[in-house]
């Protein structure tokens, strides 16, 4: 089990490191930026000059925030956050259990005495810690970010690490459905293609029920839904909801990946 | 010890389909223990899907497998502590060098640091240090054959299971494989490997069976296997007969010259006191080869049943 859990994170070292990396200079300099514009009243007054339809699209994105903490926050629904985290959950994930039936390297490895779930239990742990470096690397971004620019004292690190836990429901919910795929499936790019369209549709989900009456109803179907940094920084109302929600799926859909594929047929 | 108590492998009308596809149809097979086995059939027959029921990779819809008594579906974790397993097809995950490989089959047995036994079949199959330094994915496809061979006998296992062992082994490779198996048959240990190689399960099986379309056709030892079969023999007369042969059990399948060349399926004896009454130059009479049992079964004029096969 460890060495599992090990092998699988060590091999995908370099995409953790380039994501979580990446991840917290963007965080730096999301700072940067706050302080490059001029703070939240030169925010204010270019928002305002916007055209109205085009403001009315912001504030369904998240709206704006009254604080740095509330400005980084709101940051971290960047669509760049969302797909590099996404990217190194749904490599991890196809290589669960897809990618090594596809490709035969789970025959020699499965015929170890380990019970299937076991071993995917552990390539499900290495995922998790994976997306908590990615989670913290963001979170300590913001704050060096805010340290460098002498704003740190604008900061609610507390309120922050909560809005990363919220992203990193998503990061475990999206991996539940991946690796549920993934444990059900012999082709790893089949898992991937799958997975990224089932993510797709409900960040659009989201979206147009954000921005479109009629489809309102449909929004609480997507994780993306339960994804508002903004609101954590800002009243907090909904975080045990929303974290209970992508966690929940996230459980679900480990539990299930273990219960497939220790019952399935490993053909290619 | 009981008949059941010694058989090392057992498969019981194991029935499997994939979708449309009837892969297995009722499967029975029994390995002894200390028994070197071999699983032939050509592409399609059933010959992976066996194995694959065998070490726990797929659940027979109907019917049940054992190996050392114990069910291979639902105690194949318990199998595998005592089994090695070469699959069919040999790959690695990339960023592996051969040692870390080794040592990751290793460390998910709860085996940790180099083994003896692996150490020897290291050099036994030709590894060298330097190879098991370089990463796997430069490997030739002999190099990883003979990786996976050491993966799957570095922990000594009672039963060892291998599709087409031989695959990308050179004649020497090969050799030293079967002495290999040879000797871990010698320890007690069962080995039951498929191929497509009819020489090398002639050369080191004692028993094999035969599978054609999800069915055992034939199980036995390669010499009961050729009882009752048709071997050819060729005789040069220096004065053919005028009158034909007309020996039990002998059909003549042609006649050029003075060179006739005869399908013996009778008393050998017989037949040879019968020629002995003509004037013959010279004679052949070749053993039947696995591949002509085989080619008996599936190729032309094949599709015949053993009786209690």
């Amino acid at each position: 089990m460890v060495s599992v859990f090990a092998h699988t994170l060590r091999s995908h070292r370099t995409g953790l490191f380039a994501v979580s990396v990446g991840l917290f200079l963007m965080s730096l300099i999301i700072v940067y930026t706050f302080d490059a514009f001029g703070g939240l009243e030169a925010f204010a007054d270019l928002f305002e000059s916007l055209p109205a339809p085009m403001t009315a699209m912001f504030r369904a994105q998240g709206g704006f925030g009254t604080s740095l903490t509330s400005y980084i926050a709101l940051d971290y629904r960047h669509p760049v956050y969302i797909i590099a985290g996404l990217a190194f959950v749904l490599s991890v994930s196809s290589g669960a259990a897809a990618r090594e039936i596809e490709r035969g390297t789970a025959l020699m490895l499965l015929a170890s005495p380990i019970a299937r779930w076991r071993y995917l239990a552990a390539k499900i742990g290495a995922l998790v810690v994976g997306a908590v470096v990615i989670v913290t690397m963001s979170w300590l971004g913001s704050l060096t970010g805010a340290l460098l620019t002498g704003l740190s004292g604008e900061v609610e690190a507390g309120t922050l690490l909560l809005a990363q836990v919220n992203e990193l429901g998503v990061l475990v919910a999206s991996g539940g459905i991946a690796v549920l795929l993934s444990a059900m499936n012999s082709d790893g790019g089949r898992t991937v293609s799958i997975a990224a369209g089932i993510l797709t549709v409900m960040y659009f989900l989201d979206f147009v029920g954000a921005i479109w009456g009629p489809a309102e109803p449909l929004a609480p179907l997507s994780l993306f839904y339960y994804f508002d940094p903004l609101a954590v920084a800002t009243d907090g109302s909904a975080f045990l909801r929303d974290v209970a929600v992508l966690f929940g799926v996230g459980l679900v859909g480990f539990v299930a990946a273990l219960v497939v594929f220790q019952r399935r047929d490993i053909t290619r | 010890m009981s008949e059941a108590g010694r058989q090392a492998i057992g498969v019981s009308g194991v029935h499997k389909r994939f979708g449309n596809v009837e892969a297995l149809r009722g499967v029975d097979l029994s390995v002894g223990q200390g028994e070197i086995f071999g699983f032939l059939g050509p592409n399609g027959a059933g010959k992976t899907t066996t194995i694959r029921v065998l070490t726990g990779f797929i659940r027979a819809d109907l019917g049940g497998a054992r190996v050392m008594g114990m069910d291979a579906w639902s105690e194949t974790v318990a199998i595998k502590a005592r089994l090695g397993f070469l699959p069919d097809v040999v790959a690695f995950a990339s960023g592996f060098t051969g040692q870390d490989f080794l040592n990751y089959v290793a460390s998910l047995r709860g085996l940790r640091g180099r083994l003896g036994r692996q150490a020897e079949l290291l050099e036994r199959l030709e590894l060298s240090e330097a190879a098991l330094r370089r990463k796997v994915k430069g490997y030739s496809s002999g190099m990883a054959k003979k990786l996976a061979l050491v993966q799957a006998m570095q922990h000594d296992p009672d039963v060892l299971i291998m599709d087409e062992p031989t695959e990308a082994l050179d004649p020497l490779m090969r050799q030293e494989l079967f002495a290999i198996i040879r000797e871990a048959r010698d320890r007690g240990g069962t080995v039951f490997m498929s191929s497509h190689v009819l020489s090398d399960v002639e050369e080191v099986c004692e028993r094999v069976a035969l599978i054609r379309e999800g069915r055992i056709v034939g199980t036995g030892s390669v010499e009961a296997l050729r009882e009752g079969k048709a071997r050819t023999m060729e005789v040069e007369f220096r004065q053919p007969p005028t009158g034909g042969l007309s020996i039990p059990g002998v059909e003549v399948l042609s006649q050029e010259g003075t060179k006739w060349e005869l399908a013996v399926s009778g008393d050998t004896n017989e037949v040879l006191r019968e020629l002995a009454k003509h004037d013959v130059a010279d004679m052949t009479y070749e053993r039947l080869s696995l591949e002509d049992l085989f080619m008996g079964f599936y190729g032309e004029g094949g599709g015949r049943e053993l009786a209690g096969g």
